[in-house]
């Protein structure tokens, strides 16, 4: 069943990615303070642009799926991370490298350090850290909504895509180039979106449920008024199922 | 059977915690202050700070933390492999999902609602990190400073963050 999936470099050695793998979470984990969102620009930096693992639309996507499940944001990004990478080996070397630093950390911590927190060095220590994981949260959303608003060319495929479109016989360069108007619609849900957490508050994953909602809503009413798929199933094998 | 109840405890809370991080305190608390009495409201308040002065998610420290406290380092394995496998399978299947069928229209129209809230909650996590690590000017400019460095030059973000942590320590 485990067809094209992941993106394993095929004239690389497979243990060689999966070690880089591991390195690369275990420096993410090791290095994530205040949640999640602080390691994407790390994932930007290390899969995207310094070995070309990932395209920049498939951070989003990866964040939009590990966003819609449970548990912990950092877990899920290394698991589909992992995943896309090198198949379920990939996925285990990513959650065992993001968890060990902080399973070796708070071990050590409950051994010989519990007032670490109230410690004056660490307390300096995270005075200046916590501005900077703020920035790094910042260009974080500057970095993915940059893709998802098309704020710049698609076609420059600059550092990410080459090794993508070369490798990925799914086409999946192809999948996100579409009209203007949808970047108007990204803008209105994102806006949208911000106000209603703003005023309401809402629980992220009902926000989550909500937008995906409109999403089907608006292709749906969309094909209806226009009266024609957009985008046409690469698969011919999968293509009956367009009828939704 | 303590290991095995640790495991379910954590399964428990890494299955059912939507939204991550500080979004899971609640249920973390309802489990292991509530339910099994492992820790007291006091110690889980100081496990939420070490969280805060050590890296990684706050679900998987505190899972670590209970884990050894209760039954040694092979519960903190347990525990923290707990949190870790119901969303890891759920992924799984997700990723499976997603790269099998993105090409089905649904799927794209659903990601096309999804993707612009993704910008949301990243703007959400800046905003609420912000308030609770601007405290001062000092801090408003280290700030300031570190997203200037990240979105004009290449410099590695981990260094950004150890340069963070050095200018805090010098002149915090």
């Amino acid at each position: 069943m485990e067809q094209q999936e992941h993106r394993l470099h095929r004239d690389g050695s497979r243990l060689r990615v999966i070690l880089q793998l591991f390195w690369v979470f275990f420096k993410i984990g090791a290095f994530t303070f205040g949640g999640g969102y602080a390691m994407l620009p790390l994932i930007h930096r290390e899969l995207g642009e310094r070995r070309s693992w990932l395209e920049p639309e498939e951070l989003t996507d990866m964040l939009a799926i590990a966003q819609s499940a449970p548990g912990v944001l950092a877990i899920n990004a290394a698991t589909f991370t992992g995943y896309r990478i090198a198949g379920f080996g990939g996925a285990a070397a990513a959650i065992l490298g993001a968890t060990l630093p902080s399973l070796i950390v708070i071990v050590l911590v409950a051994i010989f350090f519990l007032g670490v927190q109230n410690n004056r060095y660490v307390i300096r220590i995270f005075y200046g850290l916590r501005p900077t994981v703020f920035s790094l949260i910042a260009i974080a959303a500057w970095q993915v909504g940059r893709d998802i608003f098309h704020l710049r060319g698609r076609q420059g495929t600059a550092a990410g895509g080459q090794a993508g479109t070369a490798n990925d016989p799914t086409g999946s360069s192809n999948v996100h180039t579409e009209p203007a108007n949808n970047q108007v619609f990204s803008i209105a849900v994102a806006t949208a979106g911000l106000l209603a957490m703003l005023i309401f508050h809402p629980h992220p994953i009902l926000l989550i449920v909500l937008a995906g909602t409109v999403g089907v809503l608006r292709g749906f009413l969309q094909r209806r008024v226009v009266g024609e798929l957009r985008a046409r199933p690469e698969h011919p094998s999968r293509s009956e199922g367009r009828g939704e | 059977m303590v290991l095995l109840d640790l495991f379910v405890t954590f399964f428990r809370i890494g299955a059912f915690s939507f939204g991550g991080g500080y979004a899971m305190i609640p249920l973390i608390e309802r489990e292991i202050i509530d339910a099994h009495h492992w820790l007291t409201m006091e110690q889980f308040i100081d496990v939420v700070a070490i969280s805060q002065a050590t890296p990684g998610p706050v679900a998987i420290n505190s899972a670590t933390f209970v884990g050894y406290r209760v039954a040694g380092l092979l519960g903190s394995i347990v525990a923290t492999a707990g949190v870790v496998v119901p969303s890891a399978v759920i992924v799984l299947l997700l990723a499976w999902l997603f790269y099998r069928y993105r090409e089905l229209l649904i799927v794209k129209d659903l990601l096309s609602g999804i993707r612009p809230v993704v910008v949301v909650l990243i703007i959400m996590a800046a905003i609420s990190v912000w308030a609770s690590s601007v405290v001062d000017l000092t801090s408003g400019l280290i700030a300031v400073a570190a997203l200037a460095v990240l979105a004009f030059t290449k410099v590695d973000p981990l260094l950004v963050l150890l340069g963070g942590a050095l200018l805090g320590l010098l002149i915090g």
